[in-house]
């Protein structure tokens, strides 16, 4: 296992930020690459603002609030990643420029150097592709917040060696996270089992009469924080929609996009940060309410009880666990608590498999009825 | 000694700063660090608790919702009903004394196997009231920090920091070296972790989201630039060499490891790591309780029929740089046999639990290293020093 001294993060977005201010947080220098030296200090004085807010709060105290501040740089020259021993990519979402960044940074990096990249669903081992240490290239994906979520998703690509993988795991694990280990799939773990949840949700609202308030409180009954619905509207629909083209891309057929979401997201109801999404959050701004645009896009719409309607969206994400358990994505454990700590399953329900075989038995599971 | 009397099972907690919002572990109480390394100790070492013949706990600030605080960790650790345990207060030698006590009464065949530990809230020390048992009548009554209290001297009424000065004083310890030494003790300590040394004794906490599983003191921000800047209220002395910065932190921690005869380690199958093969505490000046253990280091390699000369590294907790830098000058330590993965100014003082925290990184450090002998030494508040030599069970060079 190597030993990570100093990390770089590539790109001071809210992501960047967040990891290093985590790395920090956590006793470890890390320094910040931007591609200019105003957004550089841009990234720096955001960290710094919240560091000095969760001091004021008394969430940290003031002497580790100086130390995290004074073990982060931030800097638009390659110079200060010529000693990382591990780099953290969290650039745009495009596999052109996450390439061509760590096919830059190839020449600057340290050889020993590992490359983590904090994608969400692009692959891997194309990205390895674009370096010439695929070996030393690996997924760290981090959730928004990283400071606060538990959760890091760790991705082997093709190429990736099993040191690199207990390095980062054993990192990851330094700052405090919860780790689960996934092969390479299209969404990873936590988003493919999370979209078919959601997706059926949005298209229950398409296919029947059941309204989001209905099936948001049978979700809320059973034991999760909040319903599909407010969370996609938390999530952003716009982003849901992303990443659920790229699982249709994947898996076919099987994981065809709900029409309702492409809509809303064309009409920009991307959710809370529009104002409006599948609920409305400005009363008098004049948004329509949801139901009047499923009328006027889907008016043929069968009944159906919430409980059925859920029972179908449940039924959706423990297949797709009992897929990834057949395909070897990852073992039933990192499954369990992938779903527990990425996507707020219900504890108390440990996780979608044992839903399934305790709730429903693995009958339902037959070929015919895998969707 | 007549029979071989060896370690197994050594595992430490992380060691927290103390303070509600500072610490990883401050939430914790005293008995809950402890039981969480007993409970690991006899799984590391493949024991079944009823082989236990005695447990014992060093305990410094003992508390008083768990006294015998040996007893109620073992309880809690789920340790069976019919072994006993008792609770040793040696100040800062308080783990160590527990290790020691578990040697004679095994030396005395009175025991075969003892579970020893220490254990320290410091984060949980209370304010006290005193004088008001019998009503405090219509008068304002003074709120003792028991913290505060504990870390002055009873006889000479000094601050711990204030003897350190003293130390600095007689033996002429620089600022600057102090300074230097703390700044050290850091970057060995922030090497040592990331480097993977501490995993292995380690017993990860869960709270909340967080599996705690890091040092809480280790910082490698600080410089020497940051330390010659403190601030005149962090010294002890006014005008002084000694302060916050290259003295220990205040921290919450345990550790804790079976003591038992090489025969029934092996009639178990019990895999040993260390052998004890010799132990000393000596009495020194109150004013000087930092030099005790340059008397105890002496006074144990006497008793093994050592001489330092034999000695791959040596361990002394450091209270304060003063003290640490004097001992080693007088010892004639060379520095690269000392501390080399940090000490308490970087990772932090758990009073009670120091000794077997210590014990349970030399025998990691020995193992890692491949090498044979180490020393383990402190200083103890009230003017002692503890030390005990242990050897590498795996053989080394």
């Amino acid at each position: 296992m190597k030993t990570i001294l100093k990390v770089g993060v590539i790109g001071g977005g809210a992501m960047g930020q967040g990891i290093a201010s985590l790395v920090a947080q956590s006793g470890i220098p890390v320094v910040i690459k931007e591609i200019n030296e105003e957004l550089a200090q841009k990234a720096l004085e955001n960290i710094f603002s919240k560091i000095d807010k969760a001091a004021e709060r008394g969430k940290i105290m003031s002497d580790k609030a100086d130390m995290a501040k004074s073990l982060i740089s931030a800097s638009s020259d390659e110079i200060f990643l010529t000693n990382v021993d591990l780099v953290i990519e969290a650039v745009f979402e495009d596999m052109e420029v996450k390439k061509k960044v760590f096919h830059s940074l190839d020449f600057v990096v340290p050889k020993r150097a590992i490359f983590a990249t904090n994608t969400s669903s692009l692959s891997i081992t194309e990205m390895a592709s674009a370096t010439e240490r695929p070996k030393q290239v690996v997924g760290m994906h981090f959730f928004n917040p990283p400071i606060t979520m538990p959760l890091v998703e760790i991705i082997s690509g093709k190429e990736t060696d099993e040191e690199t993988v207990e390095t980062v795991e054993q990192f990851a694990r330094d700052l405090s996270k919860t780790t689960i280990r996934v092969k390479e799939c299209p969404g990873f773990l936590v988003n493919r089992l999370l979209m078919p949840y959601l997706n059926e949700a949005v298209l229950l609202l398409s296919e029947t009469t059941l309204k989001p308030e209905e099936i948001d409180r049978q979700a809320v009954e059973f034991g999760w924080r909040m319903g599909p619905f407010m969370l996609l509207d938390y999530l952003g629909i716009d982003i849901a929609a992303h990443v659920a083209r790229i699982l249709f891309q994947g898996f076919g057929e099987r994981a065809k996009p709900a029409p309702l979401m492409e809509i809303l997201a064309n009409e920009k109801r991307y959710g809370v940060k529009t104002s409006a999404g599948f609920y409305v959050y400005q009363p008098d701004a004049g948004f329509e309410d949801i139901m009047k645009i499923v009328e006027k896009n889907f008016p043929q719409r069968r009944p159906l009880s919430p409980e059925e309607g859920f029972m179908r969206m449940m039924r959706g994400m423990a297949n797709e666990a009992l897929l990834c358990l057949d395909e070897g994505i990852s073992t039933a454990e990192d499954i369990e608590t992938g779903c527990r700590l990425g996507i707020g399953f219900p504890f108390t329900k440990l996780g979608p498999l044992h839903w399934a075989e305790k709730e429903m038995g693995r009958k339902i599971f037959t070929e015919e009825e895998k969707w | 000694m007549s029979k071989k009397i060896v370690i197994a099972g050594s595992c430490r907690t992380p060691i927290g700063k103390a303070g509600a919002t500072r610490g990883n572990l401050s939430a914790f109480s005293s008995a809950q660090l402890l039981s969480a390394c007993f409970s690991e100790s006899l799984k590391r070492s493949g024991l079944l608790s009823y082989a236990l013949s005695q447990v014992i706990a060093g305990n410094v600030a003992q508390s008083s919702d768990s006294p015998n605080i040996a007893r109620v960790s073992s309880l809690k650790a789920g340790i069976a009903n019919d072994v006993p345990a008792f609770t040793v207060q040696r100040n800062c030698g308080s783990g160590l004394q527990a290790v020691v006590s578990a040697c004679q009464m095994i030396k005395a065949e009175e025991a075969e196997v003892v579970l020893a530990g220490g254990t320290e809230s410091m984060s949980n020390i209370p304010f006290i009231l005193k004088e008001a048992r019998f009503g405090c009548g219509i008068k304002h009554k003074q709120l003792t920090d028991a913290l505060w209290e504990g870390l002055t001297d009873p006889m000479t009424g000094e601050m711990m920091g204030k003897t350190a000065e003293n130390v600095a004083v007689l033996y002429g310890i620089s600022r600057e070296d102090q300074d230097e030494f703390a700044f050290q003790s850091h970057q060995k300590a922030f090497k040592a972790s990331r480097g993977g040394k501490f995993r292995s004794q380690i017993v990860s906490f869960v709270s909340g989201n967080k599996t705690i599983l890091q040092d809480d003191g280790i910082n490698p921000a600080l410089t020497i630039q940051m330390l010659s800047l403190i601030p005149q209220e962090l010294f002890f002395v006014k005008g002084g060499t000694v302060h916050a910065g290259n003295s220990c932190g205040i921290s919450d921690g345990a550790a804790s490891l079976i003591v038992l005869t090489e025969e029934s380690a092996l009639a178990q199958k019990i895999k040993p790591e260390a052998e004890i093969i010799g132990y000393a505490f000596v009495g020194c000046s109150p004013s000087y309780m930092g030099m005790g253990p340059y008397f105890a280091i002496n006074a144990a390699l006497l008793h093994a029929g050592l001489n330092d000369n034999d000695i791959d590294y040596f361990e002394i907790n450091e209270a304060f740089a003063a003290q640490v830098l004097a001992c080693r000058r007088q010892l004639g330590i060379p520095s690269e046999k000392l501390n080399v993965w940090g000490g308490a100014i970087a990772l932090g003082h758990p009073v009670g639990a120091t000794g077997a925290i210590l014990i349970t990184k030399m025998i990691a450090l020995l193992k890692d290293t491949g090498k044979k002998l180490g020393v383990v030494s402190m200083c103890i508040g009230g003017g002692q020093g503890g030390a005990i030599i242990i050897k590498n069970y795996e053989g080394g060079e």
